[in-house]
């Protein structure tokens, strides 16, 4: 492909972005690099800022039991792009790597960086899953 | 669309549908026979609503789309699922009222249950979930509107949405009020209602103690997937089987933030598991096999040419405008007046004559060269078969690759006739982490506590899971195909393959 077809298709594809790369980055930016692994606590903070942010965050459901097939879906793809590791057995941590966490930052979507201040503000309620 | 017009569109489709339809006077239950489960048994009220257009409809919608294009015997449809589903229902519902809490299971609620499970996939058109992924791509607001409703649980589904507002609509409430005039001695029918129906279809009760009747219709282990999964497996031919009466003999119900769910118990276990290797079978072998993805591709290839050449079309549903267009569009339609339509007619005939688009690339970790870079690479890349946004970037990733072709190759191939295809990884965990499982009194664990579906369905998708480039023409342009698609998918995402992502190129 010629360089300007590539960057042509890049921003393109720049130019939207999904909660996949929402959740993404905000952790990245959470400061955090060990997250909880209950699962309740992550789709209960998920869901409040689904709530306050539902254009940033659109396409996440949950059930009524708490369930979310799209929160699965997002550590699925982050342990399998090795952004998030789940290397103890019971899932009681989740590790996200600072050169992951970096690297994500770099690869944002363009149409994400104008969304700064509503990314910070889901990165500082992602904080409270800190592991402890 | 809003959910207002969808509402209005639903409504005119039921009372156009139910018309003219009389209600027969049945005076005996009657007995049918299928081929999975023997003989099964319905009373003149069920009779007289199975025999509604609104449900006999779906004698014409297969169970599983064009798979029978794959494995010839695949020929079941939603009808005689439904009907077992109705069936399955009552067997869960009657037997937990001997389970060890004997939750109380009203007559009245069976018979909801019933009429549930036969109405539970009337929102489902031709070709069953392909058409309702087509309207979800199109209407996303609409779908967006559904989940954020009070009138709908979130995680609804755009097809049980769509039964539950057929069901909610003022002609069905009609047909059932005129039912349960014609055949008010039948005990307990006077008190069923459409609203009920409806939020057993979305999976939810009113009150909250009976959480469990609605998770015997929409639940992780329901009659209508314990329906599907052997009815899938005895029509393909798949050596795959679930125990259901096991599963039958070890329910009762759990208690959990104020809701009583249904429940099983720790005995049945394996056969919990043995659900999950079926559907996971079905995965491998049906749903994710290639040419079945294939037929998929060519039918929302000619629903997309339909919709962009709207204006030169005879029937107008062809380009799904609106939601009922799903159900007035038959199968059976679908190929008999694509046929006449010239803008789709080549399309149609490809499918009716079996001529498939082939694989120009496959797609999976094996395919790639062996490299740290690749495997990272990939893994990357695999962020789109769970992306929203994976239509949109297919159909980028088409357009990119038919302007990378060789100039011969573009004017003879139509951008249309290059596919990518990102299929969805199964989803288990839903299941497995939705499942009670009782290991005493009050004591309940998730499925997934006794079976890591996780690492299992992480093992699916960097081993099975795999993605596709399609293509029309022969074998020289299939090659010019894979060579501009591995161009774009170097220079886009970094993926280097090996010889192997073209070994379907013979």
């Amino acid at each position: 492909m010629s360089e300007r077809a590539i960057e042509q298709l890049r921003r393109e594809m720049a130019t939207q972005y999904s909660y996949l790369d929402v959740l993404a980055l905000a952790l990245a930016k959470s400061g955090v690099t060990a997250f909880t692994g209950d699962s309740k606590r992550w789709s209960e903070i998920v869901q409040e800022v689904r709530s306050k942010y539902p254009g940033l965050l659109a396409g996440i459901w949950f059930s009524e039991r708490g369930y979310s097939e799209q929160l699965e879906d997002f550590f699925r793809v982050m342990a399998r792009a090795g952004a998030l590791s789940f290397a103890n057995p019971r899932y009681e941590r989740i590790d996200m790597p600072r050169e992951a966490a970096e690297r994500i930052v770099e690869g944002a979507p363009d149409a994400l960086r104008e969304q700064e201040e509503s990314i910070l503000d889901i990165a500082s309620r992602l904080a409270d899953l800190e592991y402890v | 669309m809003d959910l207002a017009e969808a509402t209005r569109d639903v409504n005119e489709y039921v009372a156009e549908a139910l018309g003219g339809y009389v209600i027969p006077r049945v005076a005996e239950p009657k007995v049918v026979r299928d081929a999975v489960y023997g003989f099964q048994r319905f009373h003149p009220h069920e009779i007289a609503i199975i025999d509604s257009p609104i449900v006999q409809r779906l004698r014409g919608v297969h169970q599983t789309a064009l798979s029978y294009l794959v494995y010839p015997s695949a020929n079941h449809t939603r009808f005689e699922h439904s009907v077992g589903v109705a069936t399955k229902a009552e067997q869960l519902a009657v037997a937990l009222r001997s389970a060890p809490s004997k939750p109380d299971v009203s007559d009245k609620r069976v018979l909801e249950l019933r009429i549930a499970g036969l109405m539970h996939d009337v929102g489902h058109g031709l070709f069953s979930h392909l058409t309702e992924s087509i309207l979800a791509q199109r209407y996303p607001a609409l779908l967006d509107e559904i989940k954020g409703s009070d009138d709908f649980p979130e995680k609804t589904h755009l097809g049980e949405a769509l039964s539950a507002l057929v069901v909610r609509s003022p002609a069905f409430r009609t047909l059932l009020s005129d039912v349960q005039e014609v055949y008010r001695t039948q005990e307990g029918l006077r008190d069923v209602s459409a609203d009920g129906i409806a939020e057993l279809i979305l999976g939810r009760t009113d009150d909250a103690d009976e959480q469990y009747l609605a998770d015997i219709i929409s639940g992780p282990f329901d009659a209508d997937k314990l329906d599907y999964l052997g009815r899938d497996c005895h029509f393909t031919g798949i050596r795959a089987e679930v125990d259901w009466e096991r599963i039958t003999h070890a329910l009762d119900v759990h208690e959990r933030d104020g809701r009583r769910y249904l429940a099983v118990l720790q005995p049945a276990v394996p056969h919990l598991e043995q659900i999950l290797f079926s559907k996971m079978m079905l995965y491998s072998a049906v749903y994710h096999h290639h040419k079945i993805r294939t037929l998929e591709q060519m039918v929302e290839t000619t629903l997309e040419v339909a919709r962009e050449r709207s204006a030169e079309l005879q029937e107008q549903a062809f380009a799904l405008g609106r939601p009922s267009d799903i159900w007035r569009l038959s199968e059976a339609s679908f190929f008999v007046m694509g046929e006449k339509e010239p803008v789709i007619s080549d399309h149609i005939r490809a499918i009716l004559d079996r001529r498939l688009m082939q694989r120009a690339l496959v797609l999976n970790i094996t395919t790639m060269k062996k490299k740290q870079e690749n495997v990272e690479s990939y893994r990357q890349f695999q962020k789109l078969f769970a992306d929203p946004r994976a239509p949109a970037t297919a159909r980028r990733l088409e357009r990119a690759t038919h302007d990378e072709l060789a100039s011969s190759q573009r004017d003879a191939l139509a951008p249309h006739e290059i596919r990518f295809d990102f299929p969805r990884s199964p989803s288990l965990s839903d299941d497995a982490e939705q499942c009670n499982v009782l290991v005493g009194p009050g004591d309940a664990r998730t499925l997934e506590a006794f079976f890591p579906t996780e690492d299992w369905v992480a093992s699916y998708a960097d081993n099975k899971l795999t993605c596709h480039v399609f293509s029309g023409g022969d074998l020289a342009t299939r090659r010019g195909v894979a060579d501009a698609a591995e161009c774009v998918l170097s220079d886009l995402y970094h993926l280097e393959l090996d010889e192997t992502a073209r070994r379907a190129l013979k």
